[in-house]
């Protein structure tokens, strides 16, 4: 590793939106469970809530995945800005006078 | 004693179950679920690189969510493909119901009939011998009628079945997380193997193959295959118009569902847009076809969406929507628009359709038509598009056309007359079609031509001069800008003017009674399919086959000593005119 950084803002607006797109899969979940297989004949309606339930399940597990996102970045942001904060405590000690003002 | 043998009264006409309309709906739940899918994919793939995020921490964001953008991409595709199956089961659902209705009225005519027979055996009392034979032979009949019905019926039974078979199957296969993560997730085994077959479309082959192809599927396999891969069927050359119609109406209702949901949302992007408006285009114009009524007979003959292509060239489009039977019609007209013309034209152009349609039966032996806008190349955009002043578009576009007409050829087990026209930029286009060696119109109509492309004379398009007609306006400006004689114009247009002598095409009167007094790119160029012109009335005769009945007009020319001359300049012009420019019924 040559290189290491982030822009915060970045960091941030990139958790943000894997938060809205928890939200939306999270909704996506709940409108394939509510669909309704009616309109299909009786012969196909066992299979077609199977596939709704199933996709119900996978939608919310991609919630869960963009969430696990979204936290990781910025819990991420956090943990370097706060490493960032005690280098700069560290490093206000620091003296780099010569002579009697040191 | 005498027999008479009264069949029973059979079948009982089987219940249909399920709702049109209740599946469409679950259809445009799909569709709407598919997007998120879609977004999260895009996201995890295209949002991998956050600005000025660097170092281990970073790579192992980017690697997990690397593998989450496909994953999600796939799914999309898998919910979107069972979407598009719904939607198939529906358009289905709704042609079995209809074909129910009319098992039910044909069931209760027979059984009036057979109550009626049984009545007057009754009321027979000691019949003549012509009396009995009349009761056999109506007895006979009613026989092999309730026979026919149970045939039609047991057929009607097997198309529920598939129907219902082919939608268990498409949700089967996407249901497991193995299936929804496959590329093919949503297809059913039937769809998938049909399309490894040799011959299938998108492998290179031919029309002809394309249509061996089709003709070697059962019905369950065509369902299939129509469901699963809209976009393939949709565009395959080679296929029956009957068959790219429904893959394509299943792409239009996926993109108005789908767009439509985003627009609600505030969600779509400039691109998509575009493609809505696209849609809602193909679907008006669709509309218009469907909703048209042959004067001539009082009946519908229909619409069809040959071509569906909303995102092509920079999201003007692709589209052919057409009038009439493309499947069974005696003449088929093929209509190429000019510049300027993008998809969000269609309902316009289907409209210009219904006029060559309505003409070409008006005026017609009889013999059924069916008539096509297809816009199938990119045209140029306008005047200043410096695309326009040149022909690269037309020679593309051309064989574009060519392979268009190459596959509706080969789709057809008969030999239907068919034929060309083109106009303003789209007549280029046409020529450059017809100059091909094995151009499949039999005759060519080029109207408002700015030039005949390549060809500097009729005998050079492979129709041959005797097929080529030429329509044009004395004060259409665009019609001025080909060559008319040796000297040449320069290169303000785009080859020879067809409508000239040197040319050697026939040329058809076209005036129009609301011309100016001077040369104008507007009306002139823009009426010649409208109702009651002398040009739709000749082109009428040209797509019913007699071309040879048009009304003759004296061509141009261009002197040396001169400039350019045109013998219509000072002819009146009719406008619904029996025998002349008369080209439907007068409204009441």
């Amino acid at each position: 590793m040559s290189v290491t950084g982030i822009e915060y803002n970045q960091m941030r607006s990139a958790s943000t939106a894997w938060s809205e797109q928890a939200d939306e899969m999270e909704k996506t979940s709940k409108e394939l469970a509510g669909l309704s297989v009616s309109g299909l004949a009786p012969s196909v309606q066992h299979v077609a809530s199977s596939f709704m339930e199933a996709w119900s399940g996978y939608a919310h597990e991609s919630a869960d995945i963009a969430s696990g996102f979204a936290d990781a970045i910025s819990t991420t942001a956090d943990h370097i800005n706060d490493a960032d904060q005690v280098s700069k405590s560290w490093l206000d000690r620091l003296d780099g006078h010569l002579g009697p003002t040191r | 004693m005498t027999t008479i043998a009264v069949p029973a009264s059979e079948p009982q006409i089987a219940e249909l179950h399920g709702d049109p309309g209740g599946a469409e709906a679950l259809a445009a739940g799909l569709y709407k679920a598919a997007t998120p899918f879609e977004a999260f994919g895009e996201r995890a793939s295209d949002g991998r690189l956050i600005s000025g995020w660097k170092g281990y921490a970073y790579e192992a964001y980017r690697d997990a969510a690397g593998s989450a953008g496909p994953e999600h991409e796939a799914m999309h595709q898998s919910v979107r493909r069972v979407a598009r199956a719904v939607t198939y089961y529906a358009d289905t659902l709704q042609t079995l119901k209809r074909d129910r209705d009319d098992l039910r009225d044909r069931k209760q005519r027979l059984d009036a009939d057979r109550t009626g027979l049984l009545a007057d055996i009754e009321a027979a009392e000691d019949p003549s011998e012509s009396a009995i034979a009349d009761l056999q032979a109506r007895a006979r009949d009613l026989t092999a009628r309730y026979r026919d019905l149970i045939t039609d019926h047991d057929s009607w039974c097997r198309r529920v079945t598939d129907n219902e078979d082919q939608l268990r199957q498409s949700f089967a296969s996407a249901k497991g997380l193995k299936g929804a993560l496959s590329a093919t997730g949503g297809a059913t085994q039937d769809a998938t193997d049909a399309m490894n077959r040799p011959g299938a479309p998108g492998s290179g082959s031919t029309p002809e193959e394309v249509k061996a192809w089709w003709d070697g599927l059962s019905a369950e396999e065509r369902a299939a295959v129509t469901a699963a891969y809209p976009e393939t069927i949709g565009s395959a050359d080679g296929l029956p118009a009957s068959a790219r119609d429904d893959a394509n109406r299943i792409l239009l209702d996926d993109d108005l569902a789908t767009l439509g949901d985003k627009e609600a949302d505030g969600a779509l992007t400039a691109d998509e847009k575009k493609q809505l408006a696209n849609a809602r285009a193909a679907r008006d114009g669709l509309q218009r076809a469907e909703n048209y009524v042959d004067p001539t007979t009082g009946e519908k003959p229909g619409g069809t969406l040959w071509l569906y292509d909303p995102t092509a060239f920079d999201g003007d489009g692709r589209v052919a929507v057409a009038v009439g039977d493309m499947d069974t019609a005696d003449d088929v007209a093929v209509f190429t628009p000019g510049i300027k013309s993008e998809m969000t034209d269609t309902d316009f152009y289907t409209d210009k359709m219904t006029n060559v349609y309505e003409s070409a039966r008006y005026n017609g032996d009889g013999s059924s038509v069916a008539a096509m806008f297809w816009l199938g190349y990119d045209a140029p955009s306008g005047p200043t598009d410096p695309a326009t002043l040149t022909e690269g578009r037309a020679e593309d576009g051309g064989r574009r056309l060519s392979d268009a007409l190459d596959g509706l050829r080969a789709s057809r087990p008969d030999d239907p007359h068919l034929t060309a026209i083109g106009h303003s930029y789209g007549s280029t286009t046409t020529a450059y079609a017809a100059s091909e060696d094995d151009f499949a119109a039999d005759d060519v109509v080029l109207i408002g031509s700015p030039g005949a492309g390549p060809a500097e004379n009729a005998d050079e398009l492979s129709v041959g001069s005797g097929h080529v007609y030429v329509g044009r306006d004395s004060r259409d400006g665009v019609a001025m800008l080909g060559d008319e004689g040796w000297v040449g114009k320069g290169p303000v247009g785009l080859g020879t003017d067809p409508s000239s002598e040197d040319f050697g095409a026939t040329r058809f009167e076209a005036e129009d009674v609301d011309r100016s007094s001077l040369p104008n790119f507007g009306d002139a160029h823009g009426s010649y399919l409208d109702d009651d012109t002398e040009s739709l009335y000749n082109i009428g005769k040209i797509v019913d086959g007699h071309g040879d009945d048009v009304e003759k007009a004296e061509q141009s020319y261009d002197p040396w000593y001169s400039g350019a001359v045109d013998p219509e300049w000072d002819r009146d012009p009719t406008a619904n005119e029996p025998g002349r420019s008369d080209t439907g019924p007068d409204a009441t």
